[in-house]
């Protein structure tokens, strides 16, 4: 019993609290997520699905979609390159 | 239209839209990605920033109508590039998991810190509960504040 206690306390993982190597950089807010990303030329995309349950799905009307989700570079004062579109209605590419 | 705010201490006046939220000023206008975006409808307070000290959601204040308050993000706290105590504290006690809650959490706890210094658990809980976290289930969290309150990491 001692014997494993003795053992357990001289291991360096097993059994004691152990910073996460990540957890730094996550309370200055320096890690990037994907919605942190912005890369010349990056595509956004959208996900549309159906508003009713089990409908088959004859016909997709991507006029206006595609009219208004034509990418717009735009540069932001901190020079990073950032789709111009924010708020996009759902764009389907036909 | 133009927004005036002092960000982090330093006087900024941006061309904004008149329905560009104080989120979107910081995030995809000045680039500023130490504000993270969850619901954007003030329910989750992962975009908090302090607005002359309190904390409100960003994505619920119109940047047009700033006009030249102090707004502080997570960058604000920096001091001579080393951590607060309190982010010390979220560090050792396990606070931070995938960390996306861990910004406003922070800002929080320090503008209700500022108000109430000495809280208890129970205080502590009910200051945070505008804002969400998924992965600790909060009991770290509320144990990194309280190390904080009670000094163990040097702080007063």
């Amino acid at each position: 019993m001692t014997d494993a206690v003795a053992t357990r306390d001289a291991l360096r993982i097993v059994g004691q609290p152990v910073v996460r190597h990540d957890a730094r950089d996550k309370v200055v807010a320096a890690t990037a997520y994907a919605a942190d990303w912005a890369l010349p030329g990056m595509l956004h995309a959208a996900v549309l699905r159906s508003p009713y349950p089990s409908a088959r799905i004859v016909r997709l009307e991507t006029k206006r979609a595609t009219a208004t989700a034509r990418p717009t570079r735009q540069r932001g004062s901190s020079g990073s390159k950032r789709n111009g579109l924010r708020r996009w209605p759902a764009s389907l590419s036909s | 239209m133009i927004a005036r705010l002092v960000l982090n201490g330093r006087p900024r006046e941006v061309e904004v839209r008149p329905n560009q939220t104080l989120l979107e000023l910081l995030r995809d206008t000045l680039g500023i990605f130490d504000v993270k975006e969850g619901c954007d409808e003030g329910v989750c307070g992962v975009c908090t920033v302090l607005l002359d000290g309190r904390p409100v959601s960003s994505c619920l204040v119109l940047a047009a109508g700033l006009r030249g308050r102090a707004v502080v993000t997570l960058r604000g706290l920096e001091r001579n590039g080393g951590l607060h105590p309190l982010q010390e504290a979220f560090v050792r006690h396990g606070a931070v998991q995938c960390g996306f809650c861990t910004p406003g959490m922070l800002l929080t706890t320090l503008a209700f810190l500022e108000r109430e210094p000495r809280p208890d658990r129970e205080a502590i809980r009910a200051a945070l509960e505008g804002n969400l976290c998924r992965c600790t289930g909060y009991t770290k969290i509320v144990d990194a504040v309280e190390a904080y309150v009670r000094g163990e990491l040097g702080h007063d």
